[in-house]
């Protein structure tokens, strides 16, 4: 028998699937409904308006892939979170309320806000501000008196908040007219058509930030997703890590969902994914989901770009329609 | 090679102690554990028994330091259990469930070495020594031939065996065990059962373990401890515990006790009501 270090297999599955990211990354922003040059992109004279293909690649693709792989890294690294932290293989970034939180936030935006006078969109921060919300309702009504967060009622609490919001959602876009009721349909299905650098900086830290303390205690997440109890006979500290793993998990999913809406599945497929191929050990599951969820995200969104250009798809719909099927096998595979 | 007799010597032997320890679950009217005390001693192989919902996996928990008592305090070599600090607690004492509700599909090898836990900090990955360490329990529990096999597809046996290694790699001098043996048939009860006593023998571990199984429990603890509704009903022999008439009382069923002529242990059979 040879036990090898984790230390030595980090490497090649992390290198792997930071390969796929980057090429990704590289691909992508050369393919669209209109071919530009590249050399004159990167290498032109004038990068401004009349460099056209200057200004499709950097001011058109280039800002939309970042938060593509912003977004899908944070998502996917949430979804593995929920999953080890509620010992529940269907769990996902949305479980908890996050994202009808977010949602909720968004339709009032849209219904009573509009916009601010300074000529920006409410949306996202009301949305952020209602992913908020979410979070601290399930952490309000979940807690036991000695401070734990056990799974099954963090679920249930996350479900029932879910309910109450989608409730609430419907509600206003039954009370809204009709432009304000197609901008709420077209949120719901989340995407990545609004994009510029200022959101991509307002979300890029937190996400980040989150991802990497959550890298910190993974070793401590392991033990718990193999039992509670068990782990803290290990001395894990159960109480720190439920909530810097909660708290960093809610606010990335919160960060992501304020900007691209509510996008489906991804950070439930993913970590699966990952998971069968490097296996569940969160010190390489953790970053191998970020590089993954990145590239993902960035396909799905290049599909939904380029499949019935000029027009675009939401990206929601891709990777729900991705998802599903995969979904359906995941089950029958487990049956 | 049954009932040493335990004369509580100096106190440099003591391990454990439970004084007065009460324990209530903040949702339940009544105590789980009612005003326990017990001592156990460096080298004991102390049972645990009792009916169902006696209360056995709560006093395990309180004196794993997973639970703490309500009222009373428990002693771990004269101090506090919450005087440690969780890491080293884990050093010295080290708990296994009845059951690892285990999700995901780590290999064995991951379970074994979660065990190292509190020997290490923040992000790291393992050592040599900690693959030597794992390697060795692995060994000595039996366990290597299921080395890259996932934890969740090996039988209930396996899986007990999986954790006693991996509880090992704690390198701890006191064993908690919470039923290990309850949904295994008698061949992996009897490997489970003389795998402790060989770490306990060979290896002077100290052994804490709740059984179900009267006549087990009679054959390989050196001591019993005896609850009933949380409250410790006697302490004592295997032989002064499985007396006739206190296993009547405390299980509220007919039984004889017979002596095994082969170790002079008790035995328990059940008198059937078809005479």
């Amino acid at each position: 028998m040879i036990l090898e270090s984790t230390g030595k297999k980090i490497f090649i599955s992390l290198g792997l699937f930071f390969a796929l990211f980057l090429s990704t990354l590289v691909v992508a922003p050369m393919i669209g409904p209109v071919d530009i040059d590249l050399s004159n992109a990167l290498f032109g004279e004038n990068v401004d308006s009349r460099n056209v293909d200057a200004e499709i690649f950097f001011l058109a693709r280039l800002p939309r892939i970042l938060l593509a792989a912003i977004a899908g890294a944070g998502l996917a690294v949430a979804g593995a979170i929920f999953q080890a932290l509620l010992r529940n293989d269907l769990a996902a970034p949305f479980t908890l309320g996050v994202s009808s939180g977010a949602s909720l936030g968004a339709v009032i935006a849209i219904r009573f806000l509009g916009v601010s006078p300074q000529g920006f969109s409410l949306v996202p921060i009301a949305a952020f501000l209602g992913s908020l919300l979410a979070i601290g309702l399930v952490f309000g009504i979940v807690p036991n008196r000695r401070g734990e967060l056990p799974a099954p009622v963090m679920i249930l609490a996350g479900v029932t908040v879910n309910f109450f919001f989608a409730a609430l959602v419907m509600f206003i876009h039954y009370i809204s007219d009709i432009s304000q009721s197609f901008q709420i349909v077209r949120w719901l299905m989340g995407g990545l058509d609004v994009t510029d650098y200022s959101t991509l900086l307002c979300i890029s830290p937190l996400v980040l930030i989150g991802i990497a303390c959550l890298i910190f205690f993974s070793r401590d997440l392991n033990l718990l997703s193999a039992g509670i109890e068990s782990a803290q006979s290990r001395g894990v500290d159960i109480i720190l890590v439920q909530r810097v793993g909660f708290i960093c998990a809610s606010l990335i999913t919160g960060a992501v969902v304020s900007v691209c809406g509510p996008i489906t599945f991804l950070g439930l497929i993913v970590p699966h994914i990952v998971r069968l191929i490097v296996g569940p050990d969160n010190r390489i599951l953790i970053p191998a989901s970020m590089f993954f969820g990145a590239a993902f995200l960035i396909m799905c969104d290049t599909v939904a770009r380029t499949i019935i250009a000029p027009a675009e798809i939401p990206v929601g719909i891709i990777t729900a329609m991705l998802g599903g099927p995969f979904f359906v096998w995941l089950l029958r595979k487990k049956l | 090679m049954n009932n040493p007799n335990n004369n509580p010597s100096e106190n440099e032997s003591l391990i454990l102690e439970s004084k007065n320890v009460s324990f209530h679950y903040t949702h339940e009217k009544e105590e789980a554990i009612t005003n326990v005390s017990f001592k156990i001693e460096q080298g004991d192989f102390l049972g645990i028994i009792g009916p169902n919902g006696s209360g056995k996996s709560t006093l395990l928990k309180l004196t794993a330091g997973i639970l703490a008592p309500s009222k009373g305090k428990v002693f771990y070599k004269n101090q506090p259990i919450p005087d440690y600090k969780k890491k080293d607690f884990a050093k010295l004492a080290a708990w296994i469930p009845q059951e690892a509700g285990m999700v995901f599909p780590f290999r064995t090898e991951e379970v074994v070495l979660m065990g190292r836990y509190p020997y290490k900090s923040g992000f790291s990955f393992e050592t040599e020594e900690d693959l030597k360490i794992a390697s060795e329990v692995m060994e000595l529990t039996g366990t290597k031939f299921l080395f890259g096999k996932k934890f969740t597809e090996i039988s209930g046996g396996e899986k007990q065996r999986v954790l006693i290694a991996s509880a090992l790699a704690q390198k701890p001098e006191t064993l908690i065990l919470d039923e290990p043996i309850s949904f295994l048939d008698i061949k992996y009860q009897i490997e489970i059962l003389e795998i402790l006593r060989k770490l306990n023998q060979k290896h002077s571990v100290t052994v804490i373990i709740a059984l179900h199984d009267l006549n087990l429990a009679s054959k390989y603890c050196s001591r019993l401890l005896l609850l009933k509704n949380g409250k410790m009903v006697r302490e004592g022999s295997p032989n002064a515990i499985l007396e006739q008439s206190i296993i009547e009382s405390v299980y509220e069923t007919q039984i004889k006790t017979l002596i095994d002529e082969e170790d002079g242990s008790s035995i328990i059979l059940p008198r059937t009501k078809n005479n």
